[in-house]
């Protein structure tokens, strides 16, 4: 798993490539939640991952939750189809906020 | 057919993976398919790593079967008695108030494949039988 730091507009843009799974959460979780501990905003773009196991939901789970603690904002961006459907069966779709493309997830943070 | 040892630590398991992901990309799996497979045994042998009790050797082996419209998966394992099908869900839809989490990949593998049966064979082995559809 690599993790290519970027910005768009204000937010951060961290975009992962790889399997998010329980090999590769532990130091993509570390680096979210370092991210997001200014209270910033920050874009997970998951274009290149093409693949995500529980391991990976609970990663997207916790940034979410840090955000929101921090004050900051929190959005996944491009999930190719078969993350996306990981993403709906499990309901996180009703949880995060989720966009098309990364440079639409950060100006949904106004 | 394709009968393999699935080792329990990560290393092992990755290179299990590739192994099955090669036999079911030969087969004609479809790529939806091999992601159900994957995740099935990512999260089943996640949960034997976490809550598999052993009293013996841990060991755990799958065989899969791929006849053009799924992929039907024995996963066995020498870990105390656990029936898969017995658990309850977590509750449903997660929720950014909630920080329980936990059964998220039972729940996962549930919603990806059929549990079409679960034995505890004589020898102390856990035989669980899953079907992936390809729809």
């Amino acid at each position: 798993m690599d993790i290519i730091e970027s910005t768009a507009g204000t937010a951060k843009v961290a975009g992962l490539r790889g399997r998010l799974d329980t090999a590769t959460a532990p130091a993509a979780e570390t680096r979210l939640l370092e991210m997001l501990a200014d209270g910033g905003s920050v874009v997970v773009d998951l274009a290149e991952v093409h693949y995500v196991s529980s391991a990976g939901l609970r990663v997207l789970l916790k940034a979410a939750k840090m955000a929101r603690v921090a004050g900051g904002g929190f959005a996944v961006a491009a999930p190719q189809p078969s993350v996306r459907e990981v993403l709906e069966i499990s309901g996180f779709d009703k949880i995060l906020e989720i966009h098309a493309t990364r440079d639409a997830a950060a100006a949904s943070f106004g | 057919m394709l009968t393999l040892d699935i080792p329990l630590e990560p290393e092992g398991l990755e290179a299990a993976q590739a192994r099955i992901e090669a036999f079911l990309e030969q087969g004609g799996a479809s790529e939806r398919v091999r992601y159900k497979v994957r995740l099935i045994l990512d999260e089943m042998i996640a949960n034997l790593q976490l809550h598999g009790r052993f009293d013996a050797d841990r060991l755990a082996r799958a065989r899969l079967r791929w006849d053009g419209a799924g992929v039907q998966l024995r996963l066995e394992d020498t870990a105390a008695p656990f029936d898969p099908r017995a658990t309850a869900d977590p509750r449903s839809p997660p929720s950014l108030d909630d920080d329980r989490v936990g059964g998220l990949g039972l729940s996962l593998v549930r919603k990806m494949a059929e549990i079409r049966g679960y034995s505890r064979l004589a020898e102390g082995w856990n035989q669980t039988e899953f079907f992936v559809s390809d729809s």
